[in-house]
């Protein structure tokens, strides 16, 4: 019995015996062309390496502005607007003073103390009470002291601040000074209430030469109630105004 | 059939394939030296041994996997997507040849069981010894030139089937025909060539 012939098995057989294969330059031009495409960047399917490119510069772009605007935002915040200060035309001083003193009011937003070119904040020192200046610098010439006695604005019941006391000026100083001042402590008891320590004494001192005993024990019990720690020069005493 | 030498590189097809879509260049190379010659087979048997001819193709079939090695997936069977590149390039090479692309040939009376039974027994026996296992060159030449001389569609799917190792349901699906006429374009390949062995005998 003969077995009928395979045509599969006589086609591999023929194609064994043929032996038929490409060109060796084809070969070489595809196995050239695969290992370029291995060494080249790997692509994602579907894009392109200016794709990516291109969203990595928007990205630094977009950083890159924003920065900016923050650095510009701030800058305009830290530099005060010049329509805050700039007020009307610098003006005479007293017409400025006396007919708008709301317009050189300082505003919360403005720091008048660093902007000396403001001609309506530079007037209003200006403004104040020379009475009220010459009694903040006696104060401040006495100011250890008076800072250890001054009770505090709290209350009646704050604890009055206490500090070493200043050595008083020697006596001969205030009755030198209250010699000079008899007549001006007569004439003036409601100064009292704006006067120095040093005042106050100068005008007991007077008291007493002019014989108002009374007048002076009283003043200096008041001196005494409001500078317990301050040092009485005997002048001020009883007594004193018959030597 | 498979010419080249066995490597101890077990992968399958699909994966060499995703391997080399990453980078493995080695992966590429042992692709190519399974299927360099099957391809190269089908080209030449599909051109009438015009070897120049094949190699153009086969050049054109390789890069345009290269090119495509990145967007690889492994939807079907590995040789499914090469020889579909093969087949396309053979069509496009007959148009501008101008040549008669009618691939769908006028069904052969043949249908017999014979042909039937050699498909089947084909496609479930591949490793079975080959009856004829020595050819002299001459007998090969002359038996490729049979097959160079079937039908157009009959000889693709004989090719699809001997060289790519493709089941009758796939080559249905690359030639775009129903599974019938795939089966039965291959059935008709085979008994032709079964009664031109015959003739020589």
């Amino acid at each position: 019995m003969t077995t009928r012939p395979d045509p599969a098995d006589a086609y591999r057989a023929a194609s064994a015996a043929l032996d038929e294969r490409p060109a060796d330059a084809t070969r070489a031009v595809i196995l050239a062309a695969a290992a370029r495409a291995v060494d080249a960047p790997p692509r994602a399917a579907g894009k392109p390496p200016s794709r990516r490119w291109r969203i990595a510069l928007a990205a630094a772009a977009t950083v890159l502005i924003s920065t900016v605007a923050v650095i510009v935002a701030q800058r305009a915040e830290r530099e005060p607007p010049a329509t805050v200060t700039a007020g009307p035309a610098p003006a005479p001083a007293d017409k400025q003073d006396t007919a708008a003193p709301a317009a050189t009011e300082p505003t919360g937003a403005a720091r008048p103390q660093e902007r000396p070119a403001a001609p309506s904040i530079a007037k209003a020192p200006a403004r104040r009470d020379h009475a009220t200046t010459a009694a903040r610098r006696e104060r401040a010439a006495g100011a250890v002291a008076d800072t250890a006695t001054v009770p505090s604005a709290a209350g009646v019941g704050a604890a009055p601040q206490l500090a070493p006391a200043a050595p008083a000026p020697p006596p001969a100083a205030f009755e030198r000074r209250a010699a000079a001042a008899g007549d001006a402590a007569e004439s003036a008891p409601a100064a009292a209430k704006a006067e120095s320590p040093e005042q106050w004494l100068t005008r007991i001192i007077g008291l007493r030469r002019a014989a108002r005993d009374d007048e002076a024990d009283a003043e200096l019990k008041k001196l005494r109630e409001r500078y317990p720690q301050l040092v009485v020069p005997d002048a001020a005493l009883r007594g004193a105004g018959t030597r | 059939m498979r010419d080249a030498p066995p490597t101890a590189d077990v992968r399958s097809d699909e994966q060499l394939m995703l391997d080399y879509g990453t980078g493995d260049a080695a992966a590429f190379i042992q692709l190519f030296e399974r299927h360099e010659r099957p391809v190269y087979r089908f080209l030449l048997r599909s051109l009438g041994g015009d070897a120049a001819r094949a190699d153009d193709l086969l050049q054109e079939v390789w890069l345009a996997l290269i090119r495509n090695a990145a967007n690889y997936a492994p939807r079907a069977r590995f040789t499914t997507w090469l020889y579909g590149i093969a087949r396309t390039r053979l069509i496009d090479h007959w148009r501008a040849q101008r040549n008669d692309l009618s691939l769908d040939a006028a069904n052969d009376p043949h249908a017999d069981d014979p042909g039937e039974a050699l498909i089947d027994r084909i496609a479930g026996a591949r490793n079975d010894e080959p009856e004829v296992q020595v050819m002299s060159r001459a007998q090969a030449q002359a038996f490729v030139a049979a097959v160079e001389r079937l039908p157009a569609a009959q000889r693709e799917a004989l090719l699809l089937h001997l060289e790519g190792e493709l089941t009758p349901d796939e080559i249905a699906q690359l030639t775009g025909v129903g599974m019938e006429t795939a089966r039965s374009r291959l059935r008709y390949a085979l008994v032709k060539l079964r009664e031109s062995l015959e003739e020589w005998r």
